[in-house]
């Protein structure tokens, strides 16, 4: 039996499921905003039993986690606004040991933990291990290194580390506007020191690539975002009124190499990279989603990655 | 009470450039416990010790 861990209005998800239907497949879905009962985590000296929303682990051949966590809170407790960060932080100690054992025992792809753990700066470490160039960054609560840096480059954008800012304020929520070039102006405004800060030069691109990859297999895609003011700095700042062109791209043969020592040292097993291909022709690593949306690629493409990941879940 | 402005030259520089939306709905007040900054984000791990290598099913 496969177990597939996402959420309910995943279109991505759903689609392999119409694949595997299609394929007479056994499976079992649980979606991360259901209750999934936690039966037991059973730890003797001699044996670890796991149970989970009735599931018994040995009936499993394959696990694809897609998207989300499975929900031990009952319902009531995630709308404990004080409450609810303890328990989360309690539940996910319990999804992470979880993970780890069925990962050891079964092929597991997809991670909830790769995803809350997606250290960017690490990412880049990785990326500049595999050789892939990389923007220059800094990270640092001095207005001094901030001025030193922007002096030394013609751009410099910054971006959150980890989280997006999504704030609850009295009058209205506020939230990141992603990747921005910082000014003069800005600078200006800042105290001799502040929070911990992400900055990268600004490199001119001649487009971006998103790269979704499943195990070893890459589904590249080119995004036209240069000639579009408010996707100019970042694709993702999405002019939705009138989308990016998004076309299939070929790799070359030395970068895909790259990517996938990346992927190794990364220890992902799917994800989504961000990718400028530079004025100079240089490709350059920006970031990697573990859980980042592929429908986009899939379609935009005809890459069928929803077939792949079917057929490649029921294979033996 | 300081408000999120007053905090604005020592907070990271991504809240140079923010997003306001007001709510929809007028909020229930105790939700409101912190007036300047609150957050649903989920928040990282310092550390952890996975049990995975220990044990066998």
């Amino acid at each position: 039996m496969v177990l597939l861990v996402s959420e309910t209005n995943d279109i991505t998800t759903n689609e392999v499921v119409a694949w595997l239907n299609a394929y007479g497949a056994t499976y079992q879905r649980i979606n991360n905003d259901a209750y999934a009962r936690l039966h037991r985590v059973a730890l003797s000296n001699t044996k670890c039993n796991i149970q989970v929303a009735g599931i018994d682990p040995s009936c499993l051949k394959k696990v694809w986690h897609r998207r989300g966590s499975l929900r031990f809170l009952p319902e009531p407790l995630r709308n404990v606004t004080n409450l609810y960060p303890y328990l989360k932080k309690e539940e996910d100690s319990i999804l992470k040991s979880i993970e780890d054992i069925l990962r050891g025992q079964h092929d597991y792809v997809g991670s909830y933990h790769k995803e809350i753990e997606n250290y960017k700066i690490d990412h880049l470490i990785n990326a500049k291990e595999a050789d892939l160039r990389i923007p220059d960054t800094l990270i640092t609560t001095s207005k001094k290194e901030l001025i030193r840096f922007f002096n030394h480059h013609e751009g410099i954008i910054t971006k959150d580390i980890r989280y997006g800012i999504k704030l609850h304020l009295e009058d209205g929520k506020l939230f990141s506007s992603g990747t921005f070039v910082v000014t003069q102006e800005m600078i200006d405004t800042m105290d001799t020191d502040f929070g911990p800060t992400l900055i990268q030069e600004k490199i001119e691109k001649e487009y971006e690539i998103r790269i979704f990859f499943f195990k070893n297999r890459l589904y590249p895609m080119a995004i036209l975002s240069q000639n579009d003011t408010k996707t100019a700095v970042d694709y993702r700042n999405y002019n939705r009124e009138k989308p990016n062109r998004n076309i299939p791209v070929l790799l070359p043969g030395e970068i895909k190499e790259k990517v996938l020592q990346f992927i190794e040292l990364s220890e992902l097993s799917t994800g989504s990279i961000d990718i400028i291909v530079s004025k100079k022709g240089e490709y350059v690593f920006l970031e990697v989603n573990p859980q980042g949306q592929l429908d986009w690629v899939s379609k935009n493409c005809n890459y069928y990655i929803e077939k792949d990941i079917a057929e490649y879940l029921i294979a033996n | 009470m300081k408000t999120l402005d007053d905090f604005k030259p020592i907070l990271p520089l991504t809240f140079q450039k923010v997003e306001r939306t007001p709510y929809d709905v007028k909020r229930n007040a105790h939700f409101i416990s912190v007036k300047a900054i609150g957050t649903t984000a989920m928040q990282p791990y310092n550390f952890y010790r996975p049990i995975s290598k220990m044990v066998s099913i």
